[in-house]
């Protein structure tokens, strides 16, 4: 089941399916395909809502524990505005997927770097 | 946001159109729909991320117009590279099929390449973990250099699978275009050689890759273009042939311990029948030298040292 954070209606359906979700302990989300070309904002807008429902959702599972150490590897993992690009400490990135897989709670965070991220660039004409 | 191709299969290529009308224009954005749906419209369903197969379907019009490219896709165990391979292959050449998705040995890969047509092939076909690791300056090596240095006009998709860039053949890596790294099960990061741009990267990942491993994927995360990406589950193959494809790799599976077992049991022959071990244990345990060893039974210290460390004394 994947969810994105792009609307409110996403938002809806998230709280309504959250009790299915606890039930299974097996939630997926996804934060990336945000950015919009020449502003990193709404990405970094979009990975904030991510964090609170993430947060939201443990404390539901009454994972207090777990909590502080995810709240470390997000702060960590969450991307820098470095000289017109974004820096991401992909290493923290990894280590907070791999808590959450241990806990079964599938995500997935993507980030890619610079403006034209979401292509490699075409090298020849198609013809 | 893209739908999902297993969600709404239409609504997805109506999606991907504009993503890519917005990025390139029209005039890619229509070739490329017409080359992705020529693909996915009979499985109503994509089976790679729409940004690889964007990639792709440049790499396709370069094969066409310059040659051959060669591509690793590499990963520990269980991370999918056969799967992403059988689909990549299959996107770039419809007449793939399961007899090319095991082939697991250079010298079968070679073969198989001397079936195709020398000059504009337009075939898919990779080797999947391949167990001949010629040395670079050996003979074979030698050869199997040439043949790569030779296949861009034969005009081919080509591919290897590895778990350790390390496995690769030194011959073949230097000739490979691009590079697919599969962190773990889902996700994978491209990189790829842009000599018109001057970005050379292959070299780059190579002389870090003994020193830091996998993490050399991440350190070039903002210095090189890269594409992280999404895998899809499931292959294009049905179900009678995802049974004989997985039979052909049990098969090839015993077929490897058998040789190997066959190896072991001739050296520990080998060694434990060695005439001279027993004396020189004997010599040895009197507290002779190994050079005074040598010159009572009349084979060099070096010899020695081999037979006594092949028999674990």
């Amino acid at each position: 089941m994947a969810y994105n954070n792009k609307n409110d209606s996403d938002k809806l359906a998230f709280n309504k399916d959250l009790a299915k979700l606890m039930e299974l302990q097996r939630i997926e989300i996804i934060a990336n395909n945000y950015a919009i070309e020449g502003s990193q904002q709404p990405r970094l807008n979009a990975l904030k809502r991510w964090y609170g429902m993430l947060k939201g959702l443990l404390k539901k599972m009454e994972k207090k524990d777990e909590i502080n150490e995810i709240e470390t590897l997000f702060n960590q993992s969450r991307p820098i505005k470095y000289k017109n690009s974004l820096n991401v400490n992909t290493e923290a990135l990894d280590k907070l997927h791999d808590l959450l897989n241990e806990m079964n709670i599938i995500c997935q965070v993507e980030f890619t770097v610079g403006k034209k991220d979401d292509f490699l660039e075409p090298e020849v004409e198609w013809d | 946001m893209v739908t999902r191709s297993t969600d709404n299969y239409e609504q997805h290529k109506k999606d991907v159109y504009l993503e890519i009308k917005k990025r390139f224009g029209e005039e890619r954005a229509d070739k490329f729909i017409k080359f992705y749906s020529s693909r996915w419209d009979k499985f109503q369903r994509s089976y790679i991320d729409y940004r690889v197969a964007f990639k792709m379907v440049d790499e396709y019009y370069w094969v066409k117009k310059v040659g051959t490219r060669f591509y690793a896709i590499v990963g520990s165990g269980g991370t999918g590279k056969s799967t992403l391979a059988i689909n990549l292959f299959y996107f770039l050449d419809t007449t793939f099929d399961i007899k090319r998705a095991n082939i697991t040995t250079v010298s079968d890969f070679l073969d198989k390449l001397d079936e195709y047509p020398k000059i504009g092939a337009m075939k898919s076909l990779y080797m999947d973990e391949p167990d001949n690791q010629a040395h670079s300056l050996s003979k074979e090596g030698k050869k199997i250099a040439d043949v790569a240095g030779r296949w861009r006009q034969q005009q081919m998709f080509l591919g290897i699978l590895a778990t350790d860039i390390r496995d690769i053949p030194l011959t073949l890596f230097n000739k490979l275009h691009g590079i697919i790294y599969l962190p773990k099960h889902g996700t994978g990061i491209m990189y790829r050689d842009s000599p018109n741009k001057e970005q050379i990267v292959m070299n780059a990942l190579k002389k870090d890759y003994k020193q830091i491993g996998y993490a050399v994927f991440y350190k070039y995360i903002n210095k090189f273009p890269n594409l992280r990406f999404s895998t899809h589950k499931g292959v294009i193959f049905n179900e009678e042939e995802l049974k004989e494809y997985k039979k052909i790799k049990a098969d090839d599976y015993s077929k490897t311990i058998k040789e190997a077992k066959q190896i072991l049991n001739k050296n520990s022959k080998k060694y434990k029948q060695n005439p001279h071990l027993k004396e020189i244990l004997k010599l040895k345990k009197k507290g002779l030298s190994y050079r005074e060893i040598s010159k009572k039974i009349g084979i060099t210290p070096g010899r020695i040292s081999q037979i006594l460390s092949k028999n674990a004394v």
